[in-house]
């Protein structure tokens, strides 16, 4: 498929595009900071799409600029087939939570969600669905201020669903839930997935995104660092290695470098890397004597290529600072892609 | 309309916007609790004394008057010497009489409402900017003008409401305490129409109030905002502004009073303001400042206030 082709067929699909976004905030004391340099995003159709990035790589202002809540500086934004400057006209079809939304302690849940839907028009009968779907149909009418931190993410995800949207945007919608509550997250984003609903999620829980993803998207330093389906990024970060027990680590070492491969030693186990085929280990080892007990292809997690492209795995013991991501090159020819988008 | 309809229930489901209204009717409680401690139905003994003061006071100021009219080109400063204005039931000590005592009481009513209106206002806003509540109900209805429209145009409608209903009952409230422990007597059409008056424009000082407050911690984002302004306008510029003008100012006799908005707040309840700029040299240096003259004041205050909230807050980002 040629490259405007592709790019049509998109356009067509794509309920999310971003291109080219920029964003610098402007502090008096601190001077500008540039959260969006140049960032681009699509998201297809019915798709659950992962969003992903370190503390500080402009996630949120990404999803709150969508959502108009930002002023981009430069870019393009496309949202349900209509531009950001349209979107009040799309509004009502998009369900978001940015945050952790605040909410007045002294209203009841259920009266928090009751005026939302008097001013968004929606029926009323759908805040008592919403409390049953969110699984607080029995806490409904509790003080706010009496919820925990996942009641109240909870809630705030009913005020996302309220509307019965097309697009739902999650920014940490598992922040603050018991192992029960992310559990019934993954089950609601499946089923609402299931149902038609696309959902762009925002999140730092890698395990539930690679669970509950079709695609993603990794954001650093206000650049896109990588994107696309879950397993193809997963494989576009497969190092062929495998960790092999053998009696003698350090002689089964010798042979494999011996043999030009390359290996290191890791907690006892021997890592061997650059192999496509499992076999060449085994007769490798085998041939100098090796005899082996375990081999294990390590396939790459979610977490592992999130440190990697982001440039965030820890190192020395010490935690990397909010702003310390790795910055990509900015992308080229990017006039052209953004014409084929908009049109 | 549903957002109209969904800001009113916010208005009247906010804690702060509940104790506030509380307050209001406890200090209206101890307002009239004052009253009705200082008050007793006056007896046909104290009508006689009255009666035999009033007319010892005339018989006094008879001569006075005459004097002063006679020596003062200006006779209006001879006004509060006419004996035909003494009259017999401000000689009943001790007794509520509500057509000498209820213009007082109004304006307080207004003062008071006035800081409501500033505080609710103010909160109405604030609060919800502070804590993310704005930007819940943006991702609903993402046109900014409108929703701030819809808060201040509700704020406003619900402080008029509560006004005007606590005004009726604070003057119903205390002719009811003159009639039955006090003198209600000597009320006329046009002593009606002034309690009136004043009350409207208490109640329009506190929209004024509130409006101000509203713009204020809109662009603060905060309520406290709003109650730093007012702080810090009273200290900062009534108080310390009013104080470096007059020691820098190279004309003796001069006045700054038209540059303190307390000037046309005073102008406003009062219907005129005079101060006394003995520079010029019309009319012996007294300067009125008219009603009408706050009313352009406040307008323009108002209109500037709400340009740059609502400007400020469609171009800004939220949190």
């Amino acid at each position: 498929m040629d490259s405007a082709l592709r790019h049509k067929v998109t356009a067509m699909t794509a309920v999310i595009e971003i291109s080219g976004l920029h964003k610098t905030f402007r502090g008096w004391r601190r001077g500008p900071k540039v959260a969006l340099d140049g960032f681009d995003m699509v998201v297809e159709a019915g798709q659950v799409h992962g969003f992903l990035g370190p503390n500080g790589s402009g996630k949120t202002t990404t999803l709150r600029a969508l959502l108009g809540l930002v002023h981009a500086d430069s870019g393009d934004m496309r949202i349900l087939g209509t531009t950001s400057a349209d979107y009040i006209h799309v509004a009502h079809r998009v369900g978001a939570i940015v945050e952790s939304p605040a909410f007045f302690g002294n209203l009841s849940g259920q009266r928090t969600l009751e005026l939302l839907a008097m001013a968004g028009g929606v029926p009323r009968k759908r805040v008592e669905e919403t409390l049953v779907a969110v699984g607080l149909r029995d806490r409904g009418e509790d003080l706010v201020k009496s919820y925990s931190l996942g009641m109240k993410q909870r809630l705030a995800v009913a005020s996302a669903l309220l509307k019965q949207p097309e697009l739902l945007i999650l920014d940490e919608p598992a922040n603050g839930l018991d192992p029960a509550g992310i559990h019934e997250m993954r089950s609601l984003v499946r089923e609402l997935a299931s149902r038609g609903v696309t959902i762009l999620i925002s999140s730092h829980l890698l395990d539930e995104i690679e669970q509950v993803c079709d695609s993603m998207t990794i954001i650093s330093r206000g650049r896109r660092v990588t994107h696309g389906p879950v397993a193809q990024v997963l494989a576009q970060h497969d190092k062929g290695e495998y960790s092999v027990r053998v009696a003698d680590p350090a002689g089964a070492l010798e042979a494999i470098a011996a043999a030009g491969g390359s290996a290191r030693l890791n907690e006892g186990k021997l890592v061997v890397s650059g192999v496509t085929d499992a076999s060449w280990i085994t007769q490798t080892l085998g041939t100098a004597g090796h005899w082996l007990t375990e081999l294990t292809a390590l396939t790459p997690d979610l977490e592992s290529v999130f440190l990697d492209v982001t440039g965030t795995r820890p190192g020395n013991g010490l935690m990397s600072d909010v702003d310390d991501g790795w910055q990509p090159p900015a992308p080229a020819g990017r006039a052209e892609i953004e014409i084929e988008v908009t049109r | 309309m549903n957002l109209i309809k969904a800001e009113i229930l916010r208005f009247s489901s906010r804690r702060f916007i509940q104790i506030m209204v509380v307050m209001l009717l406890v200090a209206f409680g101890l307002t009239i609790f004052t009253v009705m401690a200082s008050t007793e139905q006056p007896t046909t003994e104290m009508w006689a004394n009255a009666r035999m003061q009033a007319a010892e006071t005339r018989h006094y100021l008879e001569n006075e008057y005459a004097n002063c009219v006679a020596n003062l080109t200006d006779t209006r400063r001879c006004a509060d010497l006419d004996p035909s204005k003494v009259v017999v039931e401000d000689y009943l000590y001790g007794v509520f009489h509500f057509a000498r005592q209820i213009e007082a009481l109004v304006f307080f009513l207004g003062a008071f409402l006035s800081l409501f209106g500033y505080l609710v206002m103010a909160s109405f806003i604030g609060s919800e900017l502070h804590s993310g509540g704005m930007t819940n109900l943006l991702l609903w209805r993402p046109n900014r003008t409108q929703v701030l429209g819809s808060k201040l145009g509700v704020g406003l409608g619900m402080l008029t409401a509560i006004s005007v209903v606590f005004s009726l009952i604070y003057i119903g409230t205390f002719y009811g305490i003159a009639e039955t422990m006090g003198y209600a007597g000597g009320m006329t059409a046009s002593g009606w129409s002034h309690v009136a008056l004043i009350t409207v424009r208490g109640i329009g000082m506190a929209l004024v109030a509130g409006l101000v407050s509203f713009a204020v911690a809109t662009v603060g984002r905060h309520t406290a905002a709003a109650l730093g302004a007012l702080l810090g306008y009273v200290i900062v510029w009534e108080g310390g502004a009013r104080l470096i003008m007059e020691i820098a100012s190279r004309n003796v006799g001069a006045s700054n009073d038209p540059y303190f908005l307390s000037t046309y707040i005073a102008a406003w309840f009062a219907g005129e303001y005079t101060y006394y700029d003995y520079t010029s040299h019309l009319d012996n240096g007294a300067m009125i400042v008219y009603w009408w003259q706050a009313a352009v004041v406040f307008g323009a205050l108002t209109a500037a206030a709400a340009a740059v909230a609502f400007t400020g807050f469609r171009r800004r980002d939220l949190a």
